[in-house]
């Protein structure tokens, strides 16, 4: 009886170690199955992805992996090896997978082995729900980050006030605003979703879109007491929408010879100088004082300079917009020429809010 | 004179949206057409509008699409004389919009 036994097991264990070298040989020769499906690349998700230590390996990873999307049947996107993202990264993450899977008319599905490892990594997509954008039933892990709440990441093509609605609610669940300050936030939040539904895209862009669409999310950090707001559309970025032969509202004269400069093929023989103008150009468009009245409007610029006044008025906080191959920081005045172009536009507002009751904007309690 | 009572955030939306109707949901465009232009098209009927319960505020281009652009058409005289304002916050921050 112990001899059947032992020959039943060491068949099984023959069967299993056969399947397992198989299943080994067919992920080695690129020829992995997934789901059934034949999957002819794989892409790992990098370990670290953001937009200050490794802005331009985050953006080289963004558009190559919308490249191998577009360009191979089938694909699996492994998270395992991811250890740290941004909320911004993930958000053009997010976007570029969105983007590529509606272009193949697929869908995302879910796979323990590919799923993130780290527990950070973990809890933040849940917590952003990255999965739940995905229809993927998400992981189950014990939250560590008591200190930090995101909002669900929320996509549109369309400028709906309840979307601005429910981010001030998600804000006001720990921030106190004096009145004025409020409405000066929201007309800031819902003028840069306006922004992009109205201005960001013009017909037949190079690389497949959404038309309209944007993407956002926004986050509060108690640990340091930040709150942050994230918008990325994919259109033409801001360069060339405000040079756009559409465009429904005339440029003032400066900005247009600016404008001019950048579109010109012959400005800037040294490598680089060429992009100066399009730092000009948006320090312009945020600090000009241009009326916000419909006959002199001009249209892009005003979400910036919405923002730009919130900031003035709490007196902390800072703004990143990021375009084409430029990353320009309001505040600070900090600028980058990047050597991998974004495709579209982001823009990320932080500010600093403290417990002192007598700010215009200050913490309520803490959660 | 007939004074219709208006509440916004029940008969039209507690999240007032943007300038134009193709941009999204609740624009001011939206307002105008549906609700003030036919108060204007009766000589006798003034509205009162009842802002309380908005959670978000009204954006600036909901103002000038909706109020500014009837204020322009009819004359800010008629305007004033045809739409009445409870919250005198909101009656104040029109007023740019208003020239």
């Amino acid at each position: 009886m112990k001899k059947i036994n032992k020959l039943y097991e060491l068949r099984i264990f023959i069967k299993r170690t056969r399947k397992k070298l198989k299943r080994k040989q067919k992920h080695t020769n690129n020829n992995y199955r997934f789901m059934g499906q034949k999957v002819s690349k794989i892409i790992t998700i990098p370990p670290y992805l953001d937009l200050e230590k490794h802005l331009e390996k985050t953006l080289d990873f963004i558009k190559n992996l919308g490249e191998e999307v577009r360009e191979n049947e089938s694909i699996v996107i492994d998270h395992s090896y991811m250890i740290q993202i941004s909320q911004e990264a993930l958000l053009l993450l997010t976007s570029e997978i969105e983007r590529s899977i509606k272009k193949k008319d697929s869908s995302l599905k879910g796979n323990k082995k590919f799923m993130p490892k780290n527990k950070d990594i973990k809890e933040l997509l849940n917590k952003i729900g990255y999965w739940k954008y995905f229809n993927i039933k998400s992981q189950k892990n014990k939250s560590s980050h008591k200190g930090k709440y995101y909002l669900d990441i929320k996509s549109d093509t369309k400028a709906n006030p309840m979307y601005v609605g429910e981010l001030i609610e998600f804000f006001e669940q720990i921030i106190s605003f004096e009145d004025n300050i409020r409405d000066k936030f929201n007309d800031a939040l819902f003028e840069a979703v306006a922004n992009v539904v109205e201005h960001a895209y013009i017909e037949n862009q190079k690389i497949f879109y959404i038309e309209g669409k944007w993407w956002l999310t926004a986050s509060l950090d108690f640990s340091n007491n930040i709150v942050s707001f994230t918008i990325f559309d994919q259109g033409i970025g801001i360069f060339k929408s405000l040079g756009s032969p559409n465009r429904k509202k005339p440029l003032s004269d400066g900005l247009k010879n600016i404008v001019n400069m950048i579109k010109s093929k012959d400005f800037g023989k040294i490598p680089k100088l060429k992009e100066y103008p399009k730092i000009t150009l948006l320090k312009k468009l945020i600090n000009e004082s241009e009326k916000l009245s419909r006959h002199e409007t001009i249209g892009r610029g005003n979400g910036f300079k919405s923002f730009k006044r919130f900031i003035n008025e709490v007196e902390s906080g800072e703004m990143l917009i990021l375009t084409d191959n430029i990353s320009y920081k309001v505040i600070s005045g900090e600028t980058k020429i990047l050597e991998q172009p974004l495709n579209g536009t982001l823009i990320s507002w932080t500010i600093k809010v403290d417990n002192n009751s007598n700010k215009k904007i200050h913490l309520k309690k803490e959660i | 004179m007939n004074v219709i009572k208006y509440n916004f955030a029940k008969e039209f939306t507690k999240y007032p949206g943007g300038r134009y109707k193709t941009l999204g949901d609740f624009s001011g465009e939206q307002f105008r057409e549906e609700v003030l232009e036919n108060i204007f098209k009766s000589d006798d009927t003034i509205i009162e509008l009842d802002t309380s319960g908005v959670v978000t505020s009204f954006t600036p281009s909901f103002l000038d699409e909706a109020f500014g652009e009837m204020a322009r058409r009819y004359g800010v005289k008629k305007f004033k004389e045809k739409v009445k304002f409870l919250d005198k916050k909101l009656e104040e921050k029109l007023e740019e919009y208003l020239q």
